[in-house]
């Protein structure tokens, strides 16, 4: 099925927004690692194209495999947990063909263009209890499966289904009984993570460290470090690539700072003003994607655009939460920051199909 | 109808997608704000936070000073070592993994070390036994400190049952402290071996107590092998903070020469960091300071001066900016006023002169009766049993697994004898009627004794709860109780703590203590060096164990160099074992200081008579300071401070003796200037002195002098000559008084500076002179007491005529860069002006005829001779049952002295050996002599002279 895409429905303005967010994301990481800047630009020009050639392709054309995408998702997770290759204490990674990436930032877009394809064929028994359980049970599994290495993903992950099963139209009935339901046993989770008996070894330590840093002062001195960074830039900080001792940076407190705590280097170096500015261009993402979807032709275009749009909003809220201290430490990049080839290229991807749901946009009077 | 129902769902969407932006702007919202937050109202607090957890002072080191001899010769000074520390610096998810990672560390550096054979320092309260076991190796309050700083209590006090471990820990054992440290503190694997489990707590435990300051590293190893480092250094990159640290150690050139002059370095001790902190408030507790000698004295010289240094470091301790730097100063430079080359010499020849002495005494004999002091004779069985007896032959080694044939076989019979003995102490102690003591064989006689002994040296019995006075007490003092009516009174008398015997109960009867005792008292003694030695000397008696066994194990301990064809000699008979000792003696493969047997040590000091300098400072035997310094030695150490030969003890200047005839210069100054004889007076010599009742004898008796003048008296030495100038000083021919002697005695002795110390930088005896028997005081016996030092100012003060010098050994100093600092010389104490030029004359003329009639010396008495000597000699008796001591003192060259000699061999038979010795000391000196062919390396050729004292 061949369309006609006309230029002035390709979204520029998101467009702009992506390269604007990927060449301050090049120029932090550096200043924390020059090493891998050039990669990282490889990586921006492998995305561009990558974005272009998908935004140019239907996106009701991919959701029609879905399921292929959906089985070899869940294949990919199962391997890493078979054979992945750890990492910082975090078994997160897979090589295959040569090239080691992390297929859980890849799960996060299988599962936004699944449900998106899954709901939409399914939009009017969505509120049926047999449409409920069946696609609580296709997003149970990957979160399962990337639960035990990587909390945090598995956090945005469900997020971004709660967001894809509110938008497909969940009834408010449901909401608020979700809602009644889940809040009380989220505090009752709470209580149980911290008597140490749900969650193991790093990830319940974090918690802990993060409320009590004085009681596990190696746990928390990685955030009370990145806080410290990230406070001391100021208001216009410190300069990229400046050499000053004064810098918390460069005397090597901060750890992970070419990925998860990117922000922290950012805070240090461009103060305020570059940290509001980088986040303000995330949200600005997230809006834009929202807007297409708000556009869009129809219920999975709708889903794509809004599955987009929380992914980078919340996974953004929280990796920048976790490097200022206001959420307990996990490993998460900062969408289009942070250094990583695995998520910079699906972002771009995903940004290639949100395009294609732009171009597609429905006609005024055609509707 | 269907437009409608679109129009709705789409407003539907449009309000969820409205929810979806809502949810976003709010929680951006709460973003934006904590940043604002934290960078702008915060955001200098923690800049200022951050800057001061990351700056650091830190002290730099200086270079101490080194030291020299007069010449420039460098005798003390720094040399590069490398150090391997250990930095708890890596970042571990869990404690298992920290643990584990730092153990398999410090396992691989250890491994490293043991190929290349460099140790760790151990400073540890526990010790790990040879059959695997711990002890303590502390005890009283440092044991206490120990064990609360283990279990982390701030005090002693506070210890007590500990919930964690499940014991009191204030009563832990060395087991408890290990099983502690290896277990649940450091998680030590127990696969590794146990002296790995040892020797990685030792490390981890110092690691802990560094680990409240941060960035300081632990030390591992100190002065390594390059080996080490290269193979360390290698894998630098896999051990997780390891480094190697470049450090400078103390060394010292001609240590045993020098030893007893320039002491040795080492950590500051808590006290000497108190004592030396209140003068100078640079110290602190990790410095190294001067222990003893020269660096103690001159520490705040030679330490220089601390640089300081304030730096920003980054989260690994590495340096990344210096804000500011005071550079260390280096210390200065000492120069010693000695003669490298001629403390040398002496120090070398007196040993050759004392290994003469020892070789022609030794007789091929069991035992040796003598019947006075100079014909003492030394058996050769006393040769052997010195060689367990001194520690020539480690014991230790006998019964370890690496011993030899002999070794073991040696160790045999002594264990077979030693339960024997055992046995047939405890048939004694528990005999119902036992055989008193004086009754007993001598060696029984012998273990009694050193089971009472032994006793009262590890508190057992408690020697001052003894009444002298009391009646058992006097019986068993003269052998008229047994041992056992001894020790049941004694524990009747509660004069034994029976709280450190192992009983259960403290209820018992005496009967029961009695046998606890005995019980102790074997046990102990089973495992008792000084019971070993005192059972091998038996066994040697009789020949259980023979002079060629223990020839065998010089051998196998490698005391003397391995030899086929003197071995093959030994065992074939064709070499007996009396010259096999013999030659080993005489070519210094066994020293004298070694066997310490009667003589072993000695001293000599030279002196520049017309500057005060001193030139040689000796004392046999030395030691080697190299040890010591840096990090002790302790097994050295304890050698040294058990050595028979007490090389810890300088024989130059805190050994002191009765300086025999040396002494009569004195006495004759004050005859002639007191009056009561001239230089022409003639006395005649019968050979004993008559005008006291048992009257004292001449050396000479029953010989006589005949008429004698002063100089001839001096030559000869007269005793009855001195004793009459004695006699007239106290005024004996009218009403003879003591005190009035005494005092003029006192008064001469006085201005020849005998009455005080020299002055040098070093450890020094206070003198005596005499203050009894003004006429045996007249010939330097009563109770006169120098040093040698103090005699080596007088004979200085006598060759240059009366100008007695305040000594000093050091020259001068210099800073770093060779500028003097400050210029030593030794300033006049005194210059005697109450002795004529005329008596002056006299007495010389007499200390030529000295020399002039002694073999010793006829070399400078030849026609061509240029050069005369000059001197006394002296030889003093102290105890009759051991050798006299042999003493001279003299001057040279007569016709205008420059130099002077006093030497010392305490024990030394008789003056002609010091004669001999300071005949060759004098010609090194004027270079008459090869250097070579007077020092051989050989005993001194000593002849068959002997002399009584007095001589």
């Amino acid at each position: 099925m061949k369309k006609k895409y006309s230029i002035k429905d390709y979204d520029f303005r998101l467009v702009i927004l992506i390269l604007a967010i990927t060449v301050i994301g090049i120029a932090v990481i550096g200043s924390a690692d020059a090493s891998v800047q050039n990669k990282q630009i490889f990586g921006m020009g492998l995305g561009i194209v990558s974005m272009i050639v998908v935004s140019l392709i239907d996106y009701n054309f991919i959701l029609k495999f879905r399921w292929i995408y959906y089985v070899a998702d869940i294949m990919l997770l199962i391997s890493v947990l078979l054979w992945g290759v750890e990492r910082n204490y975090a078994k997160r990674w897979i090589v295959l063909f040569g090239i080691q990436f992390q297929p859980s930032e890849l799960s996060k877009i299988v599962l936004i263009l699944f449900f998106a394809g899954f709901f939409y064929k399914h939009k009017e028994k969505l509120n049926t209890t047999k449409i409920l359980l069946i696609s609580m049970v296709l997003a149970a599994l990957p979160l399962v499966l990337v639960l035990k290495e990587d909390l945090s993903t598995t956090i945005t992950t469900a997020l971004i289904f709660i967001t894809l099963l509110f938008i497909a139209g969940l009834s408010y009935k449901i909401v608020l009984i979700v809602l009644g339901i889940s809040i009380p046993s989220f505090a009752v989770g709470i209580y149980v993570i911290l008597q140490g008996k749900l969650l193991q070894g790093y990830q319940l330590r974090r918690i802990q460290a993060w409320l009590y840093p004085e009681e596990y002062p190696d746990d928390a001195l990685q955030q009370q470090n990145s806080i410290m960074a990230f406070a001391s830039g100021r208001l216009w900080g410190k300069g990229l690539y400046n050499e000053g001792a004064d810098s918390v940076k460069n005397g090597g407190f901060i750890s992970e700072p070419r990925t998860d705590f990117i922000m922290a280097v950012a805070g240090e170096e461009l103060g305020f003003v570059g940290a509001a500015v980088i986040v303000l261009l995330l949200l600005l993402i997230a809006l834009e994607c929202t807007l297409i979807a708000i556009r869009a032709n129809d219920l999975s275009g709708r889903l794509i655009g809004c599955g987009m749009s929380a992914l980078i909003a919340f996974q953004t809220l929280i990796n920048v939460s976790v490097v200022t201290g206001l959420l307990p430490n996990t490993g998460l990049p900062l969408p289009f920051v942070s250094y990583g080839l695995t998520s910079l290229v699906t972002l771009y991807t995903g940004m290639g199909i949100v395009l294609n749901v732009g171009l597609q946009r429905k006609k005024p009077g055609r509707g | 109808m269907l437009g409608s129902l679109l129009e709705s769902i789409r407003e539907i969407f449009i309000t969820r997608l409205g929810i979806l932006v809502a949810v976003y702007l709010v929680l951006f919202g709460v973003v934006f704000g904590h940043f604002f937050r934290l960078q702008i109202v915060s955001g200098e607090e923690y800049q200022k936070n951050y800057t001061v957890r990351t700056i650091k002072e830190k002290s730099l080191s200086s270079t101490r000073g080194n030291i020299y001899d007069r010449n420039g010769v460098v005798l003390a000074y720094n040399e590069l070592a490398y150090n391997i520390t250990i930095e708890d610096n890596g970042t571990y998810s869990s404690t298992d993994e920290k643990n584990e990672t730092i153990n398999s560390t410090i396992l691989y550096v250890l491994h490293t070390l043991d190929r290349n054979g460099d140790e760790i320092d151990n400073g540890f309260s526990v010790s790990l036994n040879a059959d695997g076991t711990y002890s303590f190796n502390a005890t009283g309050s440092k044991l206490q400190r120990f064990l609360a700083d283990i279990y982390g209590y701030s005090s002693y006090s506070d210890m007590g049952y500990n919930k964690k471990v499940g014991y009191n820990t204030a009563r832990a054992t060395a087991t408890q402290v290990m099983d502690y440290l290896c277990g649940i503190k450091f998680d030590i694997s127990e696969e590794y071996a146990i002296e790995d489990r040892y020797r990685i707590a030792i490390i981890r435990y110092a690691m802990s107590q560094n680990g409240y300051k941060k960035y300081i590293e632990t030390t591992i190893a100190t002065d390594v092998s390059e080996e080490s480092v290269a193979a360390v250094s290698e894998h630098l990159n896999r051990l997780q903070g390891v480094e190697i640290v470049e450090d400078t150690i103390r060394r010292y050139d001609h240590a045993r020469y020098f030893a007893s002059i320039i002491g040795y370095t080492g950590k500051i001790s808590e006290t000497e960091y108190e004592t030396l902190s209140k003068e100078n408030d640079s110290y602190s507790l990790t410095d190294v300071v001067g222990k003893s000698g020269i660096e103690q004295y001159m520490d705040s010289y030679l330490k220089g001066q601390k640089g300081s240094e304030r730096v920003i470091v980054d989260n690994l301790g590495k340096e990344i900016e210096t804000l500011e730097l005071t550079e260390a100063t280096a210390g200065d430079n000492v120069y010693l006023s000695i003669d490298a080359e001629l403390q040398e010499a002496c120090y070398d020849l007196l040993e050759q002169e004392i290994a003469g002495i020892v070789y022609s005494k030794i007789v091929d004999e069991k035992e040796y009766e003598s019947s006075s002091s100079s014909d003492i004779m030394i058996p050769i069985y006393d040769v052997y049993f010195a060689l367990i007896n001194n520690n020539i032959i480690s014991l230790d080694h006998m019964s370890g697994e690496n011993a030899g044939t002999y070794e073991k076989k040696i160790y045999n019979a002594f264990s077979e004898r030693l339960e024997q003995e055992l046995f047939n102490l405890r048939l004694e102690l528990t005999a119902d009627s036992p055989d008193i003591y004086s009754e007993l064989d001598e060696d029984m006689a012998v273990y009694e004794l050193y089971a009472v002994t032994y006793l009262q040296s590890i508190g057992v019995f408690d020697a001052n709860a003894v009444d002298v006075s009391d009646e058992t007490y006097t019986s068993w003092k003269n052998g008229e109780i047994a041992l056992r009516q001894y020790l049941e009174y004694a524990i009747n008398n509660r004069w034994i703590d029976i709280t450190t015997l192992p009983m259960d109960s403290k209820y018992v009867d005496s009967a029961e203590i009695y046998d606890v005792l005995v019980s102790y008292i074997t046990a102990q003694l089973r495992t008792d060096n000084g019971f070993a030695k005192r059972i091998y000397k038996y066994m040697i008696k009789q020949d259980l164990v023979t002079g060629s066994d223990l020839a065998m194990v010089l051998y196998e301990q490698e005391v003397i160099d391995y030899d086929d064809e003197t071995i093959a000699e030994l065992k074939s008979g064709r070499l007996s074992c009396y010259d096999f000792y013999l030659d080993k003696i005489k070519n210094l493969e066994i020293t004298p200081a070694q066997l310490a047997l009667d003589p072993c040590s000695g001293s000599c000091v030279v002196t520049d008579v017309k500057t005060g300098e001193l030139l040689a400072c000796v004392s046999y035997p030395g030691y080697d300071n190299n040890r010591l310094a840096n990090t002790v030695d302790a097994a050295y150490y304890a050698r040294l401070t058990n050595d028979l030969s007490a090389p810890f003890y300088n024989n130059a200047t805190q050994e002191k003796t009765a300086p025999g005839s040396t002494f009569k210069m004195v006495t004759a100054a004050a005859g002639v200037t007191e009056g009561v004889i001239s230089t022409d007076t003639e006395i005649r010599c019968d050979g004993v002195f008559s005008k006291v009742n048992d009257g004292p004898k001449c050396w000479k008796y029953p010989g006589s002098h005949g008429i004698e003048t002063l100089s001839d008296a001096i030559r000869d030495s007269c005793n009855v000559y001195f004793y009459e100038v004695g006699w007239r000083l106290s005024n004996g021919d009218e009403s003879y008084s003591e005190s009035v002697g005494i005092e003029k005695i006192r008064k001469y002795a006085t201005l020849f500076g005998l009455n005080e110390k020299t002055g040098i930088e070093i450890n020094e005896s206070e003198p005596e002179i005499a203050d009894e028997y003004p006429i045996t005081a007249a010939i330097g016996q009563s109770n006169h007491n120098y040093t040698t030092i103090g005699l080596g100012r007088y004979i200085t003060a006598v060759a240059n005529e009366g100008t007695v010098y305040k000594f000093t050994l050091i020259d001068h100093i210099t800073d770093s860069n060779g500028t003097l600092v400050d210029k030593y010389t030794p300033n006049v104490l005194r210059q005697i002006k109450e002795i004529s030029d005329s008596d002056w004359a006299a007495i010389h003329d007499g200390n030529l005829g000295v020399c002039e009639s002694m073999t010793s010396f006829k070399d400078f008495f030849t026609e061509d001779s240029k050069i005369h000597v000059a001197g006394k000699t002296g030889t003093a008796q102290q105890i009759k049952t051991r050798p006299n001591h042999a003493l001279f003192v003299g001057y040279a060259p007569f016709d205008d002295p420059q130099m002077s000699v006093a030497v010392r061999i305490a024990y030394g038979y008789t003056s002609h050996n010091t004669a001999d010795l300071a005949g060759d000391i004098f010609k090194y000196y004027f270079k008459l002599e090869d250097p070579e062919n007077l020092i051989t390396g050989q005993a001194a050729y000593t002849g068959a002279g002997s002399n009584s004292f007095g001589d």
